[in-house]
């Protein structure tokens, strides 16, 4: 058992208390309350800290891209459309960037394929911390990887291959989920008769997860392209997330009409430009969360270093962004997004003990640092 | 003429007062308590921090773009001869609003990628004409005997490909420089270019991330009597003797830059040796709020704020060359000032509120819109 005292805690469900203490049982928040005892219990004095759920990065690429990006384990592309691979396969659960992550405070990203193929795999949810993959992953897969716009194009325009422009993108994205339709209608004619079954395709599988809604399509869109996302996504009837999403400030009435099941949003701190980089405006997710968009914040690791997931949160509070809310945006949202919110992403009495422990407030100071990182209720990093 | 009413000014050299700041035909000229100024435009900043525009060391803002790659002369690894000025389009600098978080002026750099890359030249950040924004050309020389030169010729089986190879070419074009001119010799660009820095008109800023490459540098140099600044500098120890600045810590993709031993870069400080800090990495390129992040990122590490302040204003200003102009709130500098709601480097809330370059508020004149066309 961990019991911890006397911290100001960020639920992340609805409550900011500012003096209480957290007891941990068996890897779960036990309860949460003020003057809690627990006998035999390890105690951590948390006085003068604060307290999040630990902090969930909805959209990462740690362990799956070497450093210098040498080794990119998450781009398989030998075709434009790879929905059959799935990131699980490439984490490298030895990499030190989990260890840089817990630093940060990051308890769980979602590890997905990158954006080189239009349809790039399966995305899985993995903790920070664990003995081995099947430890680490509590969800796999929690969605499926889809790119629009310039990365696709300047992998399969340099051969001379679909896709080179934007309409080439859709019509892949469109014939992969027609193909997916007529692959489930073909399943579904076959019923018992194993006769008529499709050969298995493990690529179709994944598609029709999506198609059934089981899973989101995670897509990764800029400008313009937001409305080719919300566009093909309305045509097959799926649920869908808008990743990086710069320039969603010009597109809000059209993102809360799609039925988009959340925004995460990032990296910034680049250079502007025309076409995709013509606007960065981590703003809008203070007017999307007013609307009641689910907002969440990426690190795009290892493009940014895990830190930059707390001070983008600080550009959000700069905007205008209420403490709050932000500190949702690092916890529950990505939780939710994820679709693990019923095991991570606040602190409330049944859920994973996964919490990080600040000298500070996250995103409002800006020398805030993490004390101590508790993944599964155990202390797995501290400072000093 | 225009009075900066009872803030409190940070000068970028350490000290912080309660004063007003008088600002006459775009440059400071006086900073203090009560000042008189007469007809004098107000703004009133009582409550606010006051601080010198940033200035970043080393960037390539208004000279890079997806289709305009106008720093990257990879036709040969020494360019001594090549100057960013003749990169520069304002438009693109504009784009960039970097005005907007407070950097109101930037030492633009030839590519790290060549071994010698060019000479850097600083220009402010807002404005609407090269001439009308370039504060100085020539205040650097940019060298690199990082593992950048060697990943950009060594694929095409020419020199560098590995870094023996390019000291070698540092060095040899170095010693050419220093040699006796012959009379029917002709125009030598490369060599003129390099007497600049052989006759310390100029510093070598020479790109280093690792402390080996540095006391390679040492040990290289050590018969010439010339300028040195390490950039990218993220092995910095306690033994460097130069200036450094030290680049980008946002990004994650090289990894150089996780390597960054802060305790030795205090005990550096405490010496008195300079500090810059760039938002300009060994990857990526940085954007707007990327200076700032960075001296956040320092201050978490338990620098000072004044410090950090110090850090991208007074030193970098310095290490340019332009210190008799940017870097300081102080008498006779030009009135480039940001008005700040709290301290940026210590709270997230902190907005930029006015931002002065030559005594005009560019967030007043449409410079904040800019960004979003």
């Amino acid at each position: 058992m961990l019991l911890i005292k006397d911290a100001k805690i960020y639920t992340a469900a609805g409550k900011v208390i500012d003096k209480g203490d957290i007891l941990v049982d068996r890897g779960k928040i036990k309860k949460i309350g003020s003057g809690l005892e627990a006998e035999g219990a390890k105690v951590i004095d948390a006085d003068g800290l604060v307290a999040i759920p630990g902090i969930i990065d909805a959209h990462s690429h740690i362990s799956g891209f070497a450093q210098g990006m040498k080794d990119q384990d998450l781009n398989e592309v030998s075709g434009n459309a790879t929905p059959q691979v799935e990131a699980v396969f490439s984490v490298d659960t030895g990499s030190e960037a989990f260890e840089r992550a817990l630093q940060a405070g990051i308890t769980t990203s979602a590890i997905a394929p990158g954006s080189g193929n239009v349809i790039g795999g399966t995305v899985c949810a993995v903790k920070s911390h664990g003995k081995n993959i099947e430890d680490m992953c509590i969800k796999n897969p929690i969605a499926l990887k889809a790119a629009l716009g310039g990365n696709p194009k300047g992998v399969y325009g340099k051969r001379n291959q679909l896709p080179m422009t934007r309409m080439g993108i859709a019509q892949v994205i469109r014939e992969n989920m027609i193909k997916a339709r007529e692959y489930m209608d073909k399943q579904k004619k076959a019923g018992d008769d194993k006769s008529k079954m499709p050969p298995r395709d493990l690529g179709m599988e994944n598609l029709a997860r999506v198609l059934r809604k089981e899973i989101s399509l995670k897509i990764h869109c800029t400008q313009f392209d937001i409305i080719t996302a919300i566009r093909l996504s309305r045509e097959f009837d799926i649920d869908f997330t808008l990743e990086h999403a710069w320039g969603a400030s010009d597109y809000y009435d059209d993102i809360m009409a799609s039925g988009c099941k959340g925004i995460v949003y990032g990296p910034i701190g680049v250079p502007l430009g025309p076409g995709e980089r013509r606007k960065l405006d981590i703003f809008s997710l203070v007017e999307l969360d007013r609307r009641g968009m689910p907002c969440a914040i990426m690190t795009d690791g290892p493009i940014f270093n895990p830190d930059m997931i707390v001070v983008q949160a600080g550009e959000v509070v700069r905007a205008g962004g209420r403490i709050e809310r932000v500190i949702n945006m690092l916890t529950i949202n990505a939780a939710k997004i994820m679709g693990v919110d019923d095991r991570i992403g606040s602190l409330e009495p049944g859920k994973d003990a996964d919490i990080a422990l600040f000298r500070g407030t996250p995103a409002l100071d800006t020398n805030a640092r993490v004390e101590h990182t508790i993944v599964n209720g155990e202390v797995v990093w501290s400072r000093g | 003429m225009l009075i900066i009413r009872n803030g409190t000014v940070h000068d970028g050299k350490g000290n912080v007062m309660e004063a007003d700041v008088l600002v006459k035909d775009g440059r400071i000229s006086a900073v203090g308590p009560k000042l008189d100024a007469d007809g004098a435009q107000e703004y009133d900043a009582t409550g606010k921090v006051v601080m010198p525009g940033f200035v970043d060391t080393l960037n390539i803002w208004g000279c890079m773009s997806p289709v305009d790659k106008d720093l990257l002369e990879h036709s040969d690894p020494v360019t001594p001869e090549l100057s960013a000025v003749f990169a520069f389009d304002h438009e693109n600098m504009m784009r960039q609003g970097v005005y907007q978080f407070g950097v109101t002026c930037a030492g633009i750099t030839p590519s790290v990628m060549n071994v010698v890359g060019g000479q850097a030249a600083v220009f402010k950040t807002h404005g609407n004409h090269v001439n009308q924004m370039l504060v100085k050309e020539g205040a650097a020389m940019i060298a690199s005997v990082s593992a950048a030169p060697k990943g950009v010729y060594g694929p095409r089986n020419t020199a560098p490909m590995t870094k023996m190879g390019a000291f070698a070419l540092l060095l040899q074009a170095l010693a050419k420089a220093a040699g006796p001119k012959k009379e029917d010799a002709g125009y030598d660009a490369k060599s003129e270019a390099l007497k600049k820095v052989l006759d310390k008109e100029m510093p070598l800023f020479v790109n280093c991330n690792t402390g080996s490459e540095m006391e390679a540098v040492e040990l290289a140099l050590k018969d010439y009597d010339i300028d040195i600044v390490f950039t990218g500098a993220y092995g910095a120890k306690e033994q460097v003797r130069r200036s450094v600045v030290v680049g980008d810590l946002t990004q994650a993709i090289s990894g150089n830059n996780e390597k960054v031993d802060f305790e030795s870069l205090k005990k550096l400080a405490d010496k008195g040796i300079d500090i810059a800090i760039s938002c300009c990495g060994d990857v990526g390129a940085s954007g707007r709020e990327s200076l700032l992040w960075n001296a956040i990122l320092w201050y978490k590490q338990g620098f000072s704020s004044g410090d950090v302040l110090k850090m991208i204003t007074s030193v970098p200003a310095r290490l340019l060359g332009v210190d008799d102009r940017v870097g300081s709130i102080e008498k006779g500098k030009d009135a480039d000032i940001v008005i700040w709601s709290a301290n940026p480097l210590e709270h997230y809330q902190a907005v930029a509120e006015a931002s002065f370059i030559n005594g005009h508020n560019v967030l007043d004149t449409g410079g904040k819109d800019h960004a979003a066309d």
